[in-house]
């Protein structure tokens, strides 16, 4: 195998008819070593995103920082207009009438907080992403419906293009597919 | 041999019960006959602190009991047995509420006073703010509430029977729990008006008994948590008690700190605004005098502080640490207690009137703990004859 | 919080969410399927075109009020707010439903929302869409409607912040915002689905470009969970916001009758009251329609119905706590209000009407074989759907028409365009509607396969 051959290939994937034995052949992956890897499902599977080893994300941090600069802005916007720069007094109310500031407050925060929430989760997946080598393995189609795989990627240290994939096979997978970069 | 043990254990047992309730009363009654009439009136309202607080713990209770019913869910399961004993403690408040009519009614109620006769706005309510009207509508609440926790409480005990009957006496309950939820709803917003409100009969609010069993639901609930917490500790129990049930108690308990919050905060917003001069001097006699200081910190306290707390999912998974902030919010709660009926006698905060209002909170507390946990005790702390008991352990492990 | 667990299980074990016999293929293939047929159903072609023709109507009406200005309405002194308040606060309710059905029941694991949340929310953005017309129409120049945002300007004027309206701008922007991100992401996966599955080109690129790229990966599932479940989170204060802002809209105010605090809750309440009642109404014939029954069960029917039941229960004590909170003020405005002219006035018809359908015909719910019939629900869904936009006509007119001052005391008529209006918007809403169930898939396909996946491990473990 040249240096080359394996520049153009991307990893190898295994395809699983049921989730259970992709979470097994995850567990198996990941014991001997190999870290670069990722997993397809047509849904979330708490057991392989276990097996994957991913205990924590920062969406919740992220969430919070744009939650609380949500109510920052939005509080300091209605003290800024009303105190500051535009004093009228209305309804014999006090000009820092911060009951009546509470509603824009709040509803900022969670602006705010939900705008990031999907902007960070986007981004953090790298989204949008108009290609990606994955969808060159045939079948791969079916992982949005019914099927689930396990791809083993070149830049892992392990990877070696015949151990690997004799790895896989030993996992009884229904097919083993090399995917071009 | 065996029935006249149990007879024997029961009778001594109403008769401890029924010790302490009357020295309970009693305490009250002989330390607000005589004096001062100013001072008698001042102790009357420690009482009604002290009374509303130790209710709102067990009320909140048996609406736990029937909510628990109504939706299911392993939290529900595994606090039922706190549920239950909290509920069968109304009782007491019914005979303290005696107390009430008998000696504290017109040391409490402006309405109940002679000089009422002359308020042209008392006197437009006086059909509902009347002193026999006030025993009635008290006897009613506590005929429905004593029936409805008595009669889940036994219902519940036979879901102990064959597996095959269990399901079905639990949906009993919850059919019993429908309705019973609808008749707690309205005696429980009456109360609150007879009760607490009714200390400034000038003063109304259409929310007060909304916020009034918010509130109630908090207090349940932080106490269902403390006894939770401290069982897990025992060997025996902790191994059905995981942290999954910890965790749905937290999430519980923030939803409850909101809903307070955002009750609270809409009856001030919505009379702060309207300024409108038979409604807006509750909160200026809440926002001077003292009273101030009491307000801030139940926003920081009661609900900026254990909001965000209670935020943290490491912290909720944690019995200990979530038992710290119960107990802080039950705290919380005698505050927020302290803010409703204090400031409405006491026109500025006092040391001796907050010393007063503690000790009776202390001394009936005492009282009703130790009848609680007569209660509790005499029947194991998780209900393992449950038939979703099971279920609730295992969602208990994740 | 809780699981959904414990006794709702046992209570109906023998009514699934999901009828037996399928697999993670046959959902997908069943869902997809509706959206990627070139066929158009002559039932589908005769609605849409029905309503279509309302929409003409929505068209007509707004061109003569921009044409002639908001004189074609009914409003005047003394009722300035007339049927553009009440359908604005009548469809803002009716949008909580999506909302509530997503967030608060992901957020207690209830797992019969899988099948009618994509649907309840789409219902939710459509019914902002109408709502938001009213008010934008209502203030006479819609081109002009930016000036309720904050932005620097020549007259160096800002927004008055302390007005409930201006509130209401930010709540129901921030609410429509949110909505269509949490039903976009909700998307996502299925739209790479239907590209995976799609055979006409076109439709592969439409679904390809929308679905961003989607690859199902386990990383992006793990942080798009967290995601949505934040979301959720966020949303359930929300919805609770929203109507609260709306319900400030009067309780702010000094009016006898829309200055009450139990304003807030109550109008959430029924906010989510009638979202449920809509939900049913569109629920009950789609699942016919397209033959949907074995994804949206009668135990769906069955909870909704409990739902509706509970929040009409609220909504109940909310006027009986308006009653006897007006006695019991001792105030003799609010007590002319309430018992005089809401109860005895010109408009108490629409006051008895309006209890009779939102309080007395649902009691019928507490029998389990209501719940059960869809033909009893759709009837009652009406029933509160129509006793919902009396509730908002007579908390509106009734405290308007006559105030403190009996001298400037009138009536409010609506005239033909107030109604054309009004029509034209339910006319909209079914047209997206329509155009939704065809091109959109109704049911969430990735969470449809996750409950079997649970069903299959539940039955695997006992």
């Amino acid at each position: 195998m040249t240096n080359t051959e394996i520049k153009s290939l991307f990893g190898i994937m295994a395809e699983f008819k049921d989730a259970a034995s992709l979470a097994e052949a995850t567990k198996r992956a990941y014991a001997m070593g190999y870290r670069q890897m990722d997993a397809y499902t047509p849904y979330p599977v708490e057991d392989v995103i276990h097996a994957l080893g991913l205990r924590r994300n920062e969406i919740p941090f992220i969430v919070f920082l744009g939650g609380c600069l949500g109510a920052i802005v939005g509080f300091s916007m209605c003290y800024y207009f009303q105190v500051i720069d535009y004093p009228l007094v209305a309804g014999g109310k006090p000009l820092n009438s911060w009951p009546m500031y509470i509603p824009i407050t709040f509803e900022l925060t969670v602006l705010f907080a939900a705008l990031s929430a999907v902007f960070g989760m986007l981004a953090l997946n790298g989204f949008p992403s108009p290609y990606h080598p994955v969808f060159n393995c045939p079948h791969f189609e079916r992982a949005s419906q019914d099927r689930f795989f396990l791809c083993i990627e070149a830049t892992d240290p392990l990877f070696d293009l015949e151990k690997t994939k004799q790895f896989l096979l030993s996992l009884k997978p229904v097919e083993v597919c090399e995917v071009a970069r | 041999m065996k029935l006249a043990m149990k007879l024997h254990d029961q009778a001594k047992t109403l008769g401890l019960l029924l010790f302490l309730v009357i020295l309970n009363s009693l305490s009250f009654g002989a330390t607000m006959h005589g004096g001062e009439p100013s001072a008698k009136s001042d102790l009357w309202v420690s009482f009604l602190i002290a009374y509303v607080f130790w209710f709102h713990i067990a009320a909140g209770g048996l609406a736990f009991l029937m909510i628990q019913y109504l939706t299911g869910g392993a939290w529900g399961v595994m606090g039922r047995r706190v549920f239950e004993a909290t509920s069968s403690t109304l009782p007491v408040f019914a005979i303290l509420l005696v107390a009430m009519v008998t000696f504290g009614v017109p040391n409490l109620y402006e309405w109940a006073r002679p000089e009422a006769a002359h308020d042209v706005i008392l006197q437009k309510k006086s059909a509902y703010l009347n002193v026999p009207a006030f025993t009635i509508r008290g006897v009613i609440y506590f005929v429905v509430w004593i029936a409805l926790s008595f009669l889940l409480v036994k219902l519940g005990a036979s879901t102990s029977g064959a597996e095959s009957e269990g399901p079905h006496s639990r949906k009993k309950c919850a059919v019993l729990s429908g309705p019973g939820m609808v008749l707690y709803g309205l005696t429980m917003t009456f109360a609150s008006i007879d009760w607490v409100m009714s200390l400034e009969p000038h003063w109304y609010s259409s929310l007060y008994g909304a916020l009034f069993v918010a509130g109630q639901l908090l207090s349940a609930l932080a106490f269902t948590i403390v006894v939770l917490a401290v069982l897990s500790r025992k060997q025996d129990i902790a191994k059905f008690l995981g942290k999954r049930h910890f965790h749905d108690y937290g999430k519980l308990l923030l939803a409850f700190v909101m809903l307070w919050a955002y009750l609270s905060f809409s009856q001030y917003l919505i009379i702060w605004s309207g300024n409108l001069a038979e409604e807006v001097p509750y909160y200026l006699k809440r926002l001077q005098g003292g009273w101030e200081k009491l307000a801030i910190t139940l926003i920081i306290a009661h609900f900026a502080l254990p909001f965000l707390i209670l935020l943290s999912r490491d912290l909720k998974r944690q019995p200990f640490l979530l038992l710290l902030v119960a107990v802080f919010i039950l705290f919380m709660r005698f505050c927020e207690v302290l803010f409703l009926v204090r400031p409405a006698v006491t026109t500025s905060l006092s040391l001796s009137a907050l010393l007063s209002d503690l000790f009776a909170v202390a001394i009936m507390g005492v009282c009703w703990i130790f009848i609680f946990l007569f209660i509790f005790q005499k029947r194991s702390p998780l209900p393992f004859e449950d038939p979703t008991f099971a279920e609730a352990v295992a969602h208990g492990r994740h | 919080m809780a699981s959904p667990s414990a006794s709702a299980h046992i209570a109906q074990e023998s009514d699934p969410i999901i009828a037996p016999g399928h697999s993670l293929g046959s959902v997908t293939e069943k869902i997809s399927s509706v959206v990627l047929t070139k066929e158009f159903r002559p039932g589908w072609l005769a609605g849409f075109a029905l309503c279509a023709g309302l929409v003409m109507v929505l068209a007509i009406s707004i061109g003569w009020l921009l044409i002639r200005g908001v004189g074609i309405w009914g409003v005047n002194i003394p009722v300035g707010w007339g049927f553009a308040i009440i359908n604005f606060v009548w469809w803002i309710g009716i949008g909580h439903a999506g909302t509530l059905i997503s967030a608060i029941l992901l957020l207690l694991n209830q797992e019969w929302r899988t099948s009618i949340n994509r649907f309840a929310e789409a219902m939710t953005i459509f019914a902002v869409m109408c709502a938001g017309m009213f008010p934008l129409l209502h203030v006479g120049r819609p081109w002009f409607a930016y000036w309720m945002l904050p932005h620097p300007n020549t007259y160096a004027l800002w927004q008055q912040f302390r007005s409930p309206l201006q509130w209401d701008v930010f709540a129901v922007s921030t609410y429509a915002t949110v909505s269509m991100l949490f039903w976009y992401v909700g998307l996502i996966p299925d739209l790479a689905t239907l590209r995976d599955r799609a055979k006409n080109v076109f439709a592969k690129y439409i679904f390809a470009f929308l679905s961003l790229g989607w690859r199902g990966s386990s990383r992006h599932w793990f942080r798009y969970e967290t995601a949505y479940l934040l979301l959720a989170g966020l949303s359930t204060p929300l919805v609770v916001s929203v109507h609260t802002v709306v319900s400030f809209d009067f309780a702010v105010g000094i009016i006898p009758g829309w200055h009450a605090t139990i304003f807030p809750p109550y109008f959430v309440a029924g906010a989510i009251y009638s979202g449920f009642a809509m939900v049913l109404t569109l629920a009950i014939p789609i699942r016919k329609f397209f033959k949907m029954e074995d994804l949206i069960t009668s135990r769906h029917l069955d909870n909704m119905a409990k739902v509706m039941l509970a929040t009409g229960l609220i909504v109940g004590y909310g006027y009986f706590m308006e009653a006897f909170m007006a006695w019991y003020s001792g105030n003799d405005y609010e007590r002319y209000l309430l018992f005089k002219n809401r109860m005895q006035g010109p408009y108490s018809p629409f006051y008895w009407a309006l209890i009779f359908c939102n309080v007395i015909a649902i009691q019928a719910l507490w029998s389990k074989k209501v719940r059960r019939s869809p033909v009893a629900l759709f009837i009652l869904s009406i029933i509160v759907n129509i006793g919902m936009w009396l509730e908002r006509f007579v908390i509106v007119v009734t405290s308007l028409h006559a105030d403190f001052l009996p001298s400037s005391w009138g009536m409010y008529y609506p005239t033909i365009w107030d109604v054309a209006l009004y029509l034209g918007t339910i006319g909209f809403f079914l047209m997206m509607m329509f155009l939704f169930v065809r091109f959109v898939p109704m049911i969430s396909i990735f969470e449809v396969r996750m409950l079997l996946e649970q069903k299959k491990e539940k039955e695997a473990a006992s």
